[in-house]
């Protein structure tokens, strides 16, 4: 699927040379004042491209601090404390200016599902980003619950299925800030990487990354 | 001078507005368990090599979202016929089987985008090795995906058991290699392992 966003003025133009280019002058300096960026008329942008942001920035939040609520998701409340200690991971260890708070009521979700054809136990999804500014809108992850989720830590029964509760909320809170786990630079980090284990300290290009959009703390 | 500064502010109005204009996207990432060649198998009820012969039926069904919250995307589940060259696992598999790959996010609105890069897709023609666990168990049974394509039944219909190491894996320099994390195994490492887990079925 392809976009296409017409610069206007364009028709402008062909009415009145002269008034044309002045609103084109003013255009652009209005377009660069308000920071958007904006595509001409014959440009189209792909979804790959989109992910990369035309401004060559990484997706983002439109501040340093952002709500997740996970009141709404049907979860026991050993289950919420360890999504709060997976927000506090991020929080405390990536030296980052930057940080996830509890709040009920924000649109930011975390919720439960079953999930039987998905070999994934958790998911994010950016429901929404604003392609232009290259922010993030809102984000919603989940638990797949056909996997069997616990506070097992390092002591997961994985031929059951079992998962650490608090690892896969690490890992999902990673893909907060898109920090992906699948042919990416990062593939292999720490809690960027899928694994069946509960190793919470972040690694150096996991902190470089939250750093260098948001600033260091 | 009045009318120059008056179409000035239309225009600016009207930047605004295409300003607004929906440019979204909706990004699924998934954690992917870190399987071994040994855990894949013992997920599998079927591990085989063969071609993608044709497309099947296609089910899309609603994306998930919190709970009293509308979804922004669909889910779509593509249905394949797999001709079959090589069984490692079980020892008797029909020459034909049909797949369900997905899901996958799709959207019906023009202005929202889907990405997703962790589900393999299947390609018709292409040569695949797959895991593949059989869609006719009781977990499967209420969901709006549990109907087989035209002419294959549950016994033989699957879906690929996927992890973030192995997938899809194409046949390369007499080796398998996973599309997306470029693993590579040979033909007897999946033998040993189908040997290590399945020895017993």
């Amino acid at each position: 699927m392809k976009f296409t966003i017409h610069k206007p003025g364009v028709a402008a133009r062909s009415w009145f040379p002269a008034l044309g280019i002045t609103l084109a002058g003013i255009a652009f300096a209005a377009m660069g004042g308000l920071g958007i960026v904006a595509l001409g008329p014959h440009d189209s942008a792909s979804a790959s491209n989109v992910e990369k942001c035309s401004n060559g920035k990484f997706r983002q939040w439109p501040n340093n601090t952002t709500t997740y609520d996970r009141s709404n998701g049907g979860f026991a409340s050993w289950w919420q404390d360890e999504i709060d200690a997976a927000a506090d991971i991020w929080n405390d260890d990536s030296g980052a200016n930057f940080s996830f708070h509890d709040y009920s009521g924000s649109e930011h979700e975390w919720y439960k599902s079953r999930r039987t054809y998905d070999d994934r136990p958790g998911l994010t999804e950016h429901t929404l980003i604003d392609a232009q500014r290259c922010q993030i809108i809102k984000i919603w992850s989940l638990y797949n619950t056909r996997f069997n989720f616990t506070d097992c830590g390092n002591d997961c029964d994985t031929d059951n299925e079992e998962l650490d509760a608090q690892h896969v909320a690490a890992h999902e809170f990673a893909h907060w800030f898109v920090l992906d786990d699948t042919g990416k630079p990062w593939q292999y980090s720490c809690v960027s990487f899928p694994k069946f284990r509960t190793d919470y300290t972040l690694c150096s290009h996991e902190k470089d990354h939250v750093q260098d959009i948001y600033g260091e703390d | 001078m009045k009318i120059v500064t008056t179409l000035a502010v239309l225009t600016l109005l009207l930047l605004g507005c295409a300003a607004e204009q929906p440019s979204r996207l909706v990004s699924v990432q998934g954690m992917q368990l870190d399987f071994t060649l040994n855990d894949m198998v013992k997920r599998s009820d079927a591990v085989v090599v063969g071609v993608v012969a044709a497309s099947l039926a296609t089910t899309t069904i609603d994306g998930p979202a919190p709970p009293g919250k509308t979804p922004n995307h669909q889910e779509e589940f593509r249905n394949y016929r797999l001709a079959v060259e090589t069984t490692f696992y079980p020892a008797n598999l029909p020459a034909s089987i049909a797949v369900m790959t997905g899901p996958y996010p799709v959207s019906d609105n023009p202005n929202v985008f889907v990405e997703q890069d962790d589900i393999p897709e299947l390609a018709v023609g292409e040569k695949v090795m797959l895991f593949l666990a059989r869609l006719d168990g009781p977990e499967y049974a209420n969901s709006p995906t549990n109907s087989p394509p035209t002419g294959y039944s549950k016994a033989n219909w699957y879906r690929p058991v996927t992890g973030s190491t192995f997938g899809k894996l194409t046949e390369r320099s007499g080796r398998w290699e996973d599309t997306r994390s470029f693993t590579t195994i040979s033909v007897q490492e999946v033998q040993a392992a189908v040997a290590d887990e399945k020895s017993g079925s």
